[in-house]
This record gives structure tokens, sequence and C-alpha cells, in this order.
């Protein structure tokens, strides 16, 4: 009876001291699995944040309001992490078996998924204990799910897109110069070191800062950003503006930064990255002299060795300022062949799988390349991956997946090692995609149309629910018709809409189940019927034709901001 | 898989009627038609087609003085216009049908020398489609599922016995696959009122 007591006493005072409510602000980490095929629908509607998109799941920071969210919606979850308020978080890479004992013996660690460790330590930073030699990305702490998409199922690879050889793009591609690259990998290498805790770095920006404005690029600049150990390291950045679309931009880039053993006093990053670095400023050298209906911009960014700092920075501040970025292509070691003929690796998430397939076709077409399309959202470790956090579409080209070079962040990375033939495969692909995506000016060609909104009108019967979508842009004076093409997957495989020019600035699409996401571009026909370049995209997402259950909703108080 | 269990389910009905005939004794057959009115249970159905006519065809057979069967043909068809769901002013007719194969057991009291009152309990069968008419779009499918009633019959002519009217009140509950924007998992089912004529045959 004593005991009984004691321990009604024990749960009274527990319960005063710690009322349930106390609990419900130090979340948890959890995993997503992606198999479930209304989790994503379910994530964005129920407002939970969502901090990364892997290959097959997704990590999560959920309350236990969201938790039970949720649950009354049928996902299932696992927990990674509990009261993780505070906290900093790593995604490490795990090659071998041996990775996750050995990161467990420097802190936290549970494997998310196949090759992916969520590691972490109790106090300070958990990148200060891992050891080197890993590949590491910080987990994010700003949610991404708003700019998740209800994609389509990726495409496999193979479908592709055939596109033939652009005359005015091949024209512009045959500038790249082996010697040029050559030239700039040697001058990034006499740096002895870039690594970002270095003054070498900061000599390496400025010379990339001096080559960009030496080409006549627009606004040229530093981006200034808090890196590694207090440094406050640049980004360089330049453009080429677009004439018809300015705010939207392609984005070509790769990091200067390298590391080794070494590193304080030499580090060359020959391959790792002076050749992606190298190919973003042959990219610029021979876009500058051409016009683009796209503004393409080029940045140079440093911090990736210590954890992506430069672009990540980028990236989110990009997604502050809303900045309509189409695509990014970065460039990370792209120069070493293990064997010839070399295959250039893209990576790319599902989001961003026509990307990949517009690589793959311009390295066919324009680069005499082979490609490899890796749809991996896992694979985080390189500048893209930022962009991917912040849902914009990104690219990683590299020379093999998994890497191959023997002299990989060691002080015998120098440009004898690398094979300048496959590198200027590599960068001639690379510019051949910035420019079709840029969109070159065509001499005696209507200009593009700018001004296209896609307005929907949404109609449901008890089984059926379809869309209806109005296009309209701005008329154009030296147009006598356009034309409207349509894709499910963005920016590939468009197809034409209407059999003759239209001669009104509107159409009328659909009406059409709501299931598919649907993009359109369109085109003006001049009067001796030449064809202008495509407008920017315009874009309908997929609708998810179920409502969401949430018993948070129902029981009135604590409803959440953006809870249907 | 749906038509398999709807086999099974009438075979066991038809086994346990003739087990319960062959126990009990004196049966009496009734057909009968009636028609009246359908009100929806489904808050979108309501809003797309609202109350609907449907028409009813049914076999009533009596085992002894209390229990029996019903099996019949239960057909509902509804006409409505597409909800605008972010306030698009088109209009997309729609056509809705449902035909239902209602099976079920029943206790009959006799309150009155010319009344007889049943209790029953059963399953429809039921094969739903909805149709946009102005487009090339529909869905269909089959759903198996609970189904109550109170149903009485009135010998009001006593020239004709065998005549009597009579008059229903069914509920089924239909929870139909996925659905689209209006509801996750629409309800076709509700309450049907139903008045006609039953003829006895023996």
């Amino acid at each position: 009876m004593r005991g009984a007591r004691a321990v009604l006493l024990a749960v009274l005072l527990f319960g005063g001291l710690f009322p349930p409510d106390s609990f419900a602000d130090n979340p948890s980490l959890l995993k997503v699995s992606k198999a479930q095929p209304a989790a994503l629908t379910v994530l964005k509607r129920c407002g939970i944040e969502v901090l990364q998109e892997l290959q097959s799941c997704y990590i999560i920071r959920a309350g236990r309001e969201d938790i039970a969210d949720l649950r009354a919606n049928g996902i299932g979850l696992s927990a990674l992490a509990r009261n993780v308020s505070g906290k900093a978080f790593l995604l490490v890479q795990a090659r071998t078996d041996g990775t996750l004992a050995a990161l467990r013996a420097l802190g936290r660690a549970v494997l998310v998924e196949a090759e992916t460790i969520l590691f972490w330590t109790e106090a300070g930073d958990p990148a200060d204990a891992l050891p080197d030699g890993l590949r590491w990305k910080r987990l994010p702490d700003r949610s991404l799910v708003a700019r998740l998409k209800l994609a389509p199922a990726a495409v496999p690879s193979a479908a592709g897109v055939s596109i033939s050889a652009d005359p005015e793009v091949a024209l512009i591609v045959a500038d790249v110069s082996s010697d040029n690259l050559s030239s700039l990998v040697s001058g990034l290498e006499s740096f002895q070191t870039r690594n970002t805790y270095t003054t070498g770095c900061t000599d390496a920006a400025q010379y990339i800062h001096d080559y960009f404005a030496g080409l006549g690029l627009d606004g040229v600049r530093f981006q200034s950003f808090s890196g590694p150990g207090g440094t406050t390291p640049w980004n360089v950045i330049a453009d080429k503006a677009g004439t018809t679309y300015p705010d939207d931009i392609v984005i070509v880039c790769g990091h200067y930064d390298s590391t080794s053993p070494s590193w304080p006093t030499l580090a060359p990053g020959a391959d790792d990255n002076g050749s992606g670095t190298a190919a973003v400023l042959e990219t610029a050298r021979v876009l500058a002299a051409h016009a683009f209906d796209f503004t393409i911009r080029f940045i140079a960014f440093a911090g990736e060795e210590q954890g992506l700092y430069g672009s990540a920075y980028y990236a989110a501040r990009a997604a502050e300022d809303n900045e309509r970025i189409l695509a990014v292509i970065n460039l990370d070691m792209i120069a070493y062949a293990d064997a010839l003929p070399e295959d250039v690796s893209l990576i790319v998430n599902d989001a961003s799988s026509w990307l990949g397939d517009r690589m793959a076709a311009a390295a066919t077409s324009y680069g005499g390349l082979t490609s490899e399309i890796i749809v991996n959202a896992s694979f985080t470790y390189s500048d893209h991956a930022p962009f991917w956090d912040q849902g914009y579409p990104a690219l990683l080209a590299i020379e093999d997946e998994p890497l191959t070079n023997p002299y990989y962040h060691q002080t015998t990375d120098t440009s004898s090692t690398l094979s300048f033939g496959f590198f200027t495969s590599v960068t001639k692909t690379a510019a051949a995609l910035a420019a079709e995506l840029g969109q070159p000016e065509r001499t005696g060609h209507p200009a593009t149309p700018i001004g296209l909104t896609a307005a929907t009108s949404t109609y449901s019967s008890l089984l059926k629910a379809v869309k209806k979508v109005t296009l309209t842009w701005t008329e154009q004076a030296d147009a006598v018709g356009y034309n409207v093409y349509r894709t499910t997957l963005s920016h590939e495989n468009y197809e034409k809409l209407n059999a003759t020019p239209l001669t009104a600035a509107s159409y009328t699409d659909g009406p059409r189940e709501v299931g598919l996401s649907f993009y359109y571009v369109v085109t003006a026909v001049g009067a001796t019927g030449l064809e202008s370049n495509y407008s920017s995209e315009a874009g309908v997402e997929a609708t998810a034709t179920f409502a969401i259950k949430s018993p948070a909703v129902e029981s009135g108080p604590g409803r959440k901001a953006g809870r249907p | 898989m749906i038509r398999k269990r709807a086999a099974a389910i009438l075979l066991f009905f038809g086994a346990s009627l003739g087990a319960t005939a062959a126990w009990a004794g004196p049966l009496k057959l009734a057909l009968s038609a009636s028609s009246g009115m359908f009100f929806p249970k489904g808050e979108a159905y309501r809003e797309l087609y609202g109350a609907g006519i449907p028409v009813s065809f049914d076999t009533w057979l009596t085992i002894g003085n209390h229990f029996g069967a019903s099996a019949g043909l239960n057909y509902l068809s509804d006409s409505g216009t597409a909800v605008p769901m972010d306030g698009g002013e088109d209009e997309y007719p729609l056509k809705f049908r449902r035909l239902t194969i209602p099976v079920s057991v029943y206790f009959e009291m006799h309150p009155g020398r010319t009344i007889d009152l049943r209790l029953g309990a059963g399953l429809g069968v039921h094969r739903y489609e909805e149709k946009w008419t102005s487009l090339s779009l529909e869905a269909a499918g089959w759903k198996v599922s609970p189904r109550l009633y109170v149903s009485a019959d009135w010998r009001a002519v006593p020239s004709l016995a065998r005549l009597a009217f009579i008059g229903t009140v069914a509920f089924d509950t239909i929870g139909v696959g996925s659905g689209a924007l209006l509801a996750d998992k629409p309800n076709i089912g509700g309450f049907q009122i139903l008045v006609g004529a039953s003829w006895r045959l023996f």
C-alpha cells in the first residue's frame, strides 16, 4: 500500500514538473518511406517539416501532433533521433560496412538507408568529430516541403530525349579549347593550395573574378559567407544576362576550393575540382560572345570540402529571394579517366531527371561522349545537393561514381594525371546544355514570346476530377501566329498541340484528368514561317485526389497554420 | 473477385432457404414492383446529384409464419453537374447509374389481419458507373455492402387477397474506392423510401 502511494506521488510529482505539453515542442527526426504513394501529398498537406529527400525516403522533423496526423492518414514512420532541438546532424555516405561502427565510436549514428548514415553528437559540431576521407553533408535545418513537387514517377533514362544538334549551339561549343582548359587548370594549381582555410583560396577567388571580368560578363561579384572555422570565404559569381528572360537563370557551377592531407601548404586539386572550375570558366568564355534568352550564371563555390558551405549559402539565399533557377549544372571532378573511352556519370534526383536526359542528349550530340544517368537523391555530397534541398532542378556531372581517381584528395592530384580529351568533351557537353537551356538568339526568327501564364479551372464529380488550362501570353508584332507545346515532364519531349499556327495569344487545353502535371511553352511564328525559341515554361502541377484526415483539426485547439 | 463473393453469398442464401423450407413447411412467394425516393447519405453525392428516383423489383419467399428471404433488382439513375473547385464557370453534365442486386433474410410479423411487417438484413451487390457525358470520361466499379430495411404489405382489397400495397424503407451504406476531389471515399448509398404493389403467387 505504501509502495502504491509512493508510485502515485511520484507520478503526480513527475506529471506536475513535466506536463505532457512540455514534450510536445521537442521534435524527433523520422524517416518516411517513399514507397508509400501518398507520402509526399500527406506531408505537404499536413505541413510537416521535410528536411531531406533521399532516394528511398524523406527525413522529417515532427512533433507528437504531426506524428498523429501522419498516422491518421496511414503514413508509416520510423524514428531516427528524438529530442533534436538545437542539435546539428550530418548525412554521411556509408561506403564500407565498417563506416557505421566507426561513426558509432565517435558519436551517435543510425543507418537511414543502404548508403546513408545520420550522424550527430550530443554537443558541439559533429563535423569536428568526423574522420577525413568521408563524404558528408549537413542535414538542412529548414523545411523544403513547399518546394517538393508531386513529381511523376522517374522516367527511365533510356527514354531519353531526341534532340538533334542545333547548328547555332554546335558553333558555340566548337570554340571550347583543350589548351584553354589545360591553361586554366594549371593556373588554379599554381596557388599550391586552394583550401578554404588558406589565403590560396582567396587568391584563387580573385583569379576567377578577374577572369570573369575579362570576359565582359555582367555583375561579376564576390559573395561572402560564413565558412568553416570562422572563415569568410567567397563564392565568385558572373552573369551572361538574358535578353528575354533576365530573371530566369541557368547556373553552371563548380567548387574551386581543394583539400589534401597537406592542405595548409599543398592541395593542387587539379581534378577535384580544378577541372570543374576550369570548365565553368571555359564555358563562360565561349558563351560570353553570344546573346541568350535566359540568363546564364557562372558560379565558383568555396567551402565545398568542409561541407558544401558556399553552395548551401547561395542556394538558401536564392530560395529566400525567390530566384527563378531553371537548372543547375554542377561540374565536380570531370577530367580523370580510369579507362578510355571514359563516360561521364550524371547524377540527378527524380525531379531533375529531365536535366539528366537533356545532358545525356547533349553529350551525344555535342561532346561525342557516352553518359550514364544515375537517379539517386541520396547522392548529396557535392554542390548540386543544396539546390535539391531548395527544390531546384540540379545535376552533378562527375567522371565516375563510385570514384576511381587514386589521387583524390591527395597532393598528387595534378594536371599530369588528367585526360584532356575526356575533359574537353565533358566541357563541351556542359557548355552545349547551358547554351540550349539559355536559348541562343537567332537572326531572322521572331522574338521569343513572353508573359505566358497558365490559369486552371478544376471540376470534380464523385469519382473523377478534371482540370482545364487556359494559357495566355503577350501578343507580339513580329508574329503571324503561335504554336503551343505541352509535356508531362518539364523541359523535355514537348508535343505541339495546334495543327496550324494560332492567331490569338491564348489557348485552352483540356479539360484533362488532374492526376498528371502539365508544362507548356509557346513559340511565335514569323511571316517567313520561321519559329522563335520557346517561351519560359508555365506549369500546372498534378492535384492529389484524396482528402487529408487531421485529428489536430478535428480536436479544434492547436490547429496549425497551413493545415486543411 | 466481387462476382465470386456475390455468387457465394447467393449460394449460401439458397442453401439456407432450402434447408429452412424443408424444416418449416408451408411457403409463400410474392413478387413486388415499387418506386419512390432515394436520399443519399454521402454529402458529396448529395451535392452532385441530390435525391433520386429508384425503381425496385423484388421476390419475397416466406417460409412458415415468420421467416423469409428476398432477392431483387434495384436501379437508380441520377443526373448532375460537376462541381467547380476553384470558381470555374463551365458546366460538365454527369450521369450516375447504380444497379443493385439485394439479397436478404427477414423476420415477418403480423400486427393485423391485412398487414404484414418485415424487418430484413442482407447484402447488396452494386454495379455503379459515373459518366461525364460531354467528355469521354467515366468511372465504374463493383461493391458489396450491407443493407437493412423495414417493409410492410397491406392487403387493402379483400376481394383480391393476393394483391397488396407494399412500402419499404431501406438503407445501404456504400463507400466506394478512391474518390476525386470532393471526398476521399464517397458514399453512394443512403435511404430509399419505396411504395408499390406486390402479388402473391402462392
